[in-house]
């Protein structure tokens, strides 16, 4: 298992001849499944002059592009490496997709009955070669005297998972919404 | 043709009386902020500045005015396009780490603010004859459960309508028959005197004014009344207007004290000094009325800032936050809030602590760390990904960037006269 920002969040990206591409911005994935694989890697790019198959006018400095996991041909240690040689990777629209930094991490996390409990600080990611599913929302700091509705969640996960320390992370089966204009994340009524 | 004119001129009425009301529906936010800015630290410290340098440091009222109109307008902004308050806004745009570090810069900030506050209300009690071993306890207790049982709303209105006690300064300051043209002068050709004290004191005249917390409470606030996008324009008047307020009353306590205490060479060690400067208006009143004034701000202060803070460092966090649910929906809220006024009261009660110091070096905290909170603010009103069309303009970002940058300059000199051994 590993986490987004604590091990992937501005790691190197480079083709496979070692060229630098540019460091991980965010990651995409669809919504509605139990464990989501990720389906797009957003990478920061330092500057480029083409977008997919389009050559642009002038290059632009700066800017994140969506590239299809299916270009990532390993996730090592310390960097990714897209199969294929830069610039030439194909782009795709990160319309209907979710991306792990820009609205899951950081965004409020309330109950179904809209209590807030705390905010993401990370998503928990499970590597299978170089297939990443997202599987758990990380809250830090579960240690402070937060609200009675967190302690709630956290006490009835614990139960269910026959845990002998408390857990601190809600599997992502159990988002029921992501609003990203509200930039909230509701979780669906325990049971 | 004689129709059609009548129509334009009625629609033209309608939009300008619209326009009224919208203006005094959203007026507010600015000018609430710039009464609580005339603090115990605000009022201690104009007193000590025009008390110890007569009309020396006028000349930073006007510059003072600009950053506060700038800065706050920044933040009303920001409120008002994203519907979020700057805790929660720093927290999504510069993730955990950076948040805890400006949230731990601000509680430092709040703090010494809060203990500022309570320091007014015991200088005050003091000159009522009242003991601060009574007189704040019973403040501390009654200022947390006006805001937690009652209504923190209509607490606020009450506190401000009584702010009109600040134009006795403005009475006063007139009976007392300054040299207007010398005022005027210093107010327009500035002065710097590299002394420790003089530093200190224009450190602690920008602090008392442009706060962090001062940041964080316009834009809870205009979140708070519901304001959009669609009302920028109305806020920037309220915004300015409170500005102009606020240093308008300052320079008047400036002048007054300077008029009075400093021209006879009197010193000013306790709130009995700083009172003198009413005298020209109230004469052997000076006292009670200076008493009042300064703990109808002191008061003010100790309901508006322990909330406002606990309310922002929990936006920050994510945590619950709301004084209509028990404690133990909301525990981190409610031990920040309580832990704010216990400890800022407590402190206070120390036998000898100097209450008049207390206020005047809470100030300049506020100014040594401002920066922090502006930068965070400059950042964020500078993304179009947040703020879209309403990012900063260039003489926004050059007048905040400025503010920025003196008052680091300011900072460091302060430091390094302290370690040389200088004035």
């Amino acid at each position: 298992m590993i986490r987004f920002k604590e091990a992937l969040f501005h790691m190197p990206v480079t083709d496979e001849e070692g060229t630098p591409v540019g460091q991980v911005e965010d990651l995409a994935f669809a919504f509605g499944e139990a464990t989501p694989v990720v389906e797009a890697l957003a990478v920061e790019l330092p500057w480029t002059d083409r977008i997919g198959p389009f050559r642009l006018v002038r290059p632009v400095d700066d800017i994140a592009l969506l590239f299809p996991w299916s270009q990532v041909a390993a996730v090592e240690e310390s960097r990714i490496v897209l199969g294929g040689r830069h610039p030439g990777f194909d782009v795709v629209s990160a319309e209907g997709l979710l991306l792990v930094r820009q609205d899951v991490i950081d965004k409020q996390l309330v109950d179904d009955e809209g209590n807030r409990l705390q905010r993401v600080d990370d998503v928990i990611l499970d590597q299978d070669g170089r297939t990443l599913r997202v599987e758990e929302v990380y809250l830090g700091m579960t240690w402070l005297p937060t609200s009675v509705h967190l302690k709630e969640v956290l006490q009835r996960l614990t139960r269910k998972a026959r845990a002998s320390e408390e857990v601190d992370e809600i599997p992502w089966q159990l988002v029921d919404d992501v609003d990203r204009d509200a930039d909230v994340l509701t979780l669906k009524p325990l049971q | 043709m004689a129709k059609e004119k009548l129509t334009r001129v009625k629609k033209s009425i309608a939009s300008g009386r619209r326009s009224f009301l919208v203006l005094i529906a959203v007026l507010g936010p600015g000018l609430i902020t710039a009464s609580a800015d005339n603090d115990a630290g605000g009022i201690s410290t104009y007193s000590i500045v025009g008390a110890r340098f007569g009309y020396a440091l006028l000349w930073t009222l006007p510059l003072i005015l600009i950053s506060l109109g700038i800065t706050q307008e920044m933040g009303a902004r920001m409120g008002m396009v994203t519907g979020k308050g700057l805790g929660g806004l720093i927290r999504e745009r510069f993730g955990l780490r950076m948040t805890a570090f400006a949230m731990i810069t601000t509680l430092v900030a709040n703090f010494g603010t809060t203990m500022a506050e309570f320091a007014g209300i015991a200088a005050a009690m003091q000159l009522f004859g009242v003991s601060k071993y009574v007189g704040v306890p019973a403040c501390a207790l009654a200022v947390y459960l006006l805001v937690v049982k009652g209504s923190y709303r209509r607490v606020e209105r009450i506190f401000l309508v009584s702010s009109v006690v600040y134009l006795s300064y403005v009475i006063s300051g007139v009976l007392a028959r300054p040299d207007w043209s010398s005022a005027f002068r210093m107010m327009t050709v500035p002065t710097i005197r590299p002394t420790t004290a003089f530093v200190f004191a224009a450190v602690a005249t920008i602090g008392t004014t442009i706060t962090p917390w001062g940041q964080f409470f316009i834009q809870s606030y205009v979140v708070d009344k519901g304001l959009t996008k669609h009302d920028l324009a109305y806020e920037r008047i309220d915004v300015y207007f409170g500005a102009f307020v606020t240093q308008f009353i300052a320079f008047f306590i400036i002048v007054a004290c300077a008029a009075t205490i400093y021209a006879k060479g009197l010193p000013i060690n306790d709130a009995a000094d700083a009172a003198r400067a009413l005298a020209p208006l109230a004469g052997g009143f000076a006292s009670s009325l200076f008493a009042f004034g300064l703990l109808n701000a002191s008061l003010l202060g100790a309901a508006v800032l322990p909330l406002s803070t606990a309310y922002a460092t929990c936006e920050a966090f994510g945590w619950e936050a709301d004084v209509d649910v028990p404690p133990s929906e909301a525990p981190i809220f409610y031990a920040l809030y309580r832990a704010f006024i216990i400890l800022g009261a407590a402190l206070v009660l120390i036998p000898g602590v100097p209450l008049i110091t207390v206020m005047y070096v809470a100030a300049a905290v506020n100014g040594i760390l401002l920066p922090v909170i502006l930068v965070y603010t400059l950042v964020i009103t500078n993304d179009r990904g947040i703020m879209g069309d309403h990012v900063n303009g260039f003489v926004f970002n050059v007048v905040a960037w400025v503010t920025v940058v003196v008052m680091i300059v300011l900072t460091a000199v302060l430091l390094g006269f302290q370690f040389l051994g200088i004035g």
